[in-house]
């Protein structure tokens, strides 16, 4: 009889926080490392029990050298990781947690130059998150908060990988209670440095053009500290004064700046978006320590006066993200009974229906050309 | 031994119409039973205060004083009232020798449907000020029995629940 696999979740917040260097050693290693609940959707078995990517995860070789330079992996059977940015929804796995963490004041700076650096870091900001409605600072803090509730979860720092590499995947390596063959272990810090990342970004894009975003960027620690704009420093801060008492428990350093906004220490009420009735903790058990969590959800009200079409097609969203965002602001503005923005997001959604099916039919009209010319081609030159 | 009974929760979330059921039925078994509501309180004490977090303690205050006075005279208590705050209820554990605690526990999203006045909806968008449970924090009461989404159709059964655990 087969022994069950004992499993692990590697967890870290949706801005950029360097887990796929940690997914990156795991895979190297032969630990089945996979996104999304089931692992033999992303892996797939062949007959002689080794495993090949399923091609719909191709973009993933844009993140992961690994999976440029191997094309069949052999995997452990005793241990699996899945690694997700979820948040700890009701029902969600009690598996014991791989928490990987990066300082916020760099993460969410190399978010915002991921996939907004046309509009400025303070306006990305304020536009709330897709899926929980929040400003993306509390949004950050929340996703921590939430997590830590968890007893069975040990926290990893980007910044000690930076440090020291070997130290950290060792560390790692301990709590999941996988011993490494020594080579192996060798081969995965070579193998997933920001270098190697890179190349493999780099590769990736020469086969898929069309996909502008960079990932791999600086990758520095402190990043934030070299940071010239005075607007963009003002944004550092507010991230700080946010996160202070994160940022203390992770041990990042913290200036103690003061607040010079009334309201800026203050988390919003989450009791109310609908997203955190999904949680497995209620904000009380989250808030409990804290005298903070009594802000309204204006900005909502201030977002939604500001958005138009306009701002839709220069925000830097992908366009499945402003439907999550749109849709979730319906729900918001129906539960709040707020006819007035109830019916000018339901407007503006109509209009980027429109546009999406607009870009559907071009693209479909587009491919279609390219068949056909391709099969000309094809019998004028067989 | 005289009792009291404390029934909180937020604003809509029906406590003050079990809690006069609760005493309707009681108030035959021990007629010196009294009723107090946080709402007919204020109105009782006719005086200055106002909503905001310091205020609201304030009432809660002078509710919960007045509670242990009237259990120490041999008086039970049935309270209906928000005044959810830990060193109050702590207050009424130290002060009343028989002391029972409910929480009735609603959802936001079913307390903004209730609300008639638009309240909630109306603090939520910032148009207006000391709401507790969307710009004022509170406390849940950790000793507390809880009735989940207390609705209409439960009024019934969980004022008679409350009842078996008092009788």
């Amino acid at each position: 009889m087969t022994k069950k696999p004992r499993k692990y979740l590697l967890i870290s917040p949706r801005e950029p926080s360097g887990a796929t260097w940690l997914i990156n050693c795991f895979l190297e290693l032969g630990i089945k490392t996979y996104r999304r609940q089931d692992p033999d959707w992303m892996w797939q078995k062949q007959e002689d029990g080794s495993c090949v990517l399923n091609p719909e995860e191709n973009i993933l070789r844009k993140w992961l050298p690994i999976l440029s330079a191997e094309k069949v992996f052999l995997f452990k059977d005793d241990i699996e990781v899945q690694w997700t940015h979820e948040w700890p929804v009701k029902g969600y796995s009690s598996l014991p947690v791989i928490y990987f963490i990066r300082d916020p004041r760099d993460s969410i700076y190399s978010r915002y130059k991921r996939e907004s650096p046309k509009i400025s870091f303070a306006d990305f900001l304020d536009i709330p998150d897709a899926a929980t409605l929040l400003h993306k600072i509390d949004n950050w803090v929340l996703f921590n908060l939430y997590w830590l509730q968890r007893k069975n979860l040990k926290v990893f720092r980007f910044e000690d990988y930076k440090n020291d590499a070997n130290n950290t995947l060792n560390s790692i390596l301990e709590y999941i209670k996988f011993v490494p063959d020594p080579d192996k272990f060798k081969k995965a810090i070579d193998g997933s440095t920001s270098d190697k990342a890179r190349e493999s970004e780099n590769e990736y894009r020469k086969i898929n053009n069309s996909d502008s975003q960079v990932i791999n960027r600086a990758g520095a620690v402190s990043e934030w500290k070299k940071i010239l704009d005075r607007e963009d420093k003002k944004v550092i801060d507010k991230i700080e004064i946010k996160s202070e008492k994160l940022l203390t428990y992770f041990g990042y350093e913290v200036r103690g700046l003061v607040s010079v906004e009334k309201d800026i220490v203050i988390y919003p009420n989450v009791s109310i978006l609908p997203f955190f009735s999904q949680i497995e903790f209620s904000p009380e058990d989250v808030f409990q320590n804290e005298n903070k969590r009594s802000s309204t959800l204006s900005y909502l009200s201030v977002f939604t006066k500001t958005i138009n079409k306009k701002w839709l097609n220069e925000c830097g969203m992908l366009p499945f993200e402003i439907d999550i965002l749109l849709n979730n602001l319906l729900v918001f503005f129906q539960l709040i009974q707020d006819k007035k923005k109830y019916d000018k997001i339901l407007l503006l959604k109509s209009k980027h229906n429109q546009t999406e099916d607009k870009n559907s039919i071009t693209l479909n009209l587009k491919r279609y050309v390219h068949s056909v010319v391709k099969k000309i081609i094809k019998k004028i030159n067989p | 031994m005289a009792f009291l009974l404390w029934i909180t929760g937020l604003a809509g979330s029906g406590k003050t119409t079990i809690a006069k059921k609760v005493y309707s039925k009681m108030k035959k078994k021990h007629p010196a039973s009294v009723f107090l509501d946080g709402d007919d309180f204020r109105s009782i004490m006719q005086d200055e205060l106002g909503f905001d977090l310091k205020d609201r303690k304030k009432n809660a205050w002078r509710i919960a004083r007045l509670c242990s006075f009237l259990t120490s005279q041999g008086v039970n208590v049935v309270c209906s009232t928000m005044s959810l705050y830990r060193e109050i209820h702590t207050y009424n554990r130290k002060h009343n020798k028989k002391y029972y605690e409910v929480f009735i526990d609603v959802d936001m999203q079913e307390l903004i449907k209730r609300n008639k006045k638009g309240l909630y909806s109306l603090a939520i968008k910032g148009e207006m000020k000391n709401v507790t449970g969307i710009d004022l924090p509170f406390d849940k009461p950790q000793g507390a029995v809880v009735f989940k989404n207390n609705n209409l159709k439960e009024v019934k059964l969980n004022a008679e629940k409350i009842y078996q655990l008092i009788k």
